[in-house]
């Protein structure tokens, strides 16, 4: 059956509705950088192996369509989410994620603007 | 809007106030750095514990990389009140093969607007401050 990339972005947006904890908000994190993530491989899946290096192609190619400005926006929520997962002693809070949210907005919108999502 | 006052000491406010505590990963090890002593002095601006030893060792293949690591360091300290800048490379947990060049800037800020102020500030200088192919990636920090 699968999901398609709309789900993570739903799942984010449930989790930190339902929840005020930094554990929901690390989660909340994750998964929306997972939804764009699978959003531009969906969209650009020639370019990808869908196995191990996908998210620095990912960058690559985000460079590739928009230029530095677009790899720097796409490596920033990557960042974002490796903390989120990984970086249990940070200190992750509701400005982390809504900077998080902001940032994914900004991006979307150039991406778009630059072909790289539709 | 300058942190001069602090650019060449080791109490520096941000040393101990780092929000992300990611640098572990990243080789600021100050028993790495005995030995290190290029970049410590006044004419270059830029404190030795501001590039990680990992990043130093690939200038010596690739001077425009030196070049623009140095100047964006340069320019950061300079515009940024409060701030904590420094330069390392850095690899992806999940991709460790997937490196690059990060200018990381730990600065205080309380809003996502203060944030977006900060951040488009940095990136015009990174970007004002490369020379050649090599990008600088920028990361901005929350100090608490």
């Amino acid at each position: 059956m699968g999901v398609q990339p709309s789900d993570f972005e739903d799942h984010s947006d449930r989790v930190s509705g339902d929840y005020n904890d930094e554990i929901s908000y690390r989660s909340a994190i994750s998964r929306k950088y997972y939804y764009i993530f699978h959003l531009i491989r969906e969209e650009n899946r020639s370019d990808f192996s869908f196995g191990h290096g996908d998210h620095g192609r990912a960058k690559d190619l985000a460079r590739q369509k928009g230029g530095r400005s677009l790899a720097d926006d796409l490596d920033d929520l990557r960042d974002e989410r490796n903390r989120a997962d990984y970086d249990i002693d940070d200190n992750v809070s509701d400005l982390d994620l809504a900077t998080f949210e902001h940032d994914l907005q900004d991006f979307i919108l150039e991406a778009k603007r630059q072909g790289l999502i539709s | 809007m300058s942190i001069s006052g602090y650019a060449y000491s080791s109490e520096h406010p941000a040393s101990s106030r780092r929000h992300r505590k990611t640098d572990r990963r990243e080789g600021f090890d100050k028993k790495q750095l005995i030995g290190f002593t290029g970049y410590a002095d006044s004419q270059h601006g830029v404190r030795t514990d501001q590039i990680s030893p990992s990043l130093k060792k690939i200038f010596f293949n690739n001077e425009d990389l030196e070049k623009s690591v140095l100047s964006a360091i340069r320019r950061l300290s300079r515009s940024l009140d409060q701030a904590d800048v420094v330069a390392k490379l850095d690899s992806d947990p999940e991709e460790r093969e997937n490196t690059q060049v990060v200018v990381q800037v730990t600065a205080p800020y309380d809003s996502v607007e203060e944030y977006s102020e900060i951040k488009e500030q940095v990136r015009d200088i990174v970007r004002s401050a490369e020379v050649g192919d090599q990008m600088l990636y920028t990361r901005i920090y929350r100090m608490e």
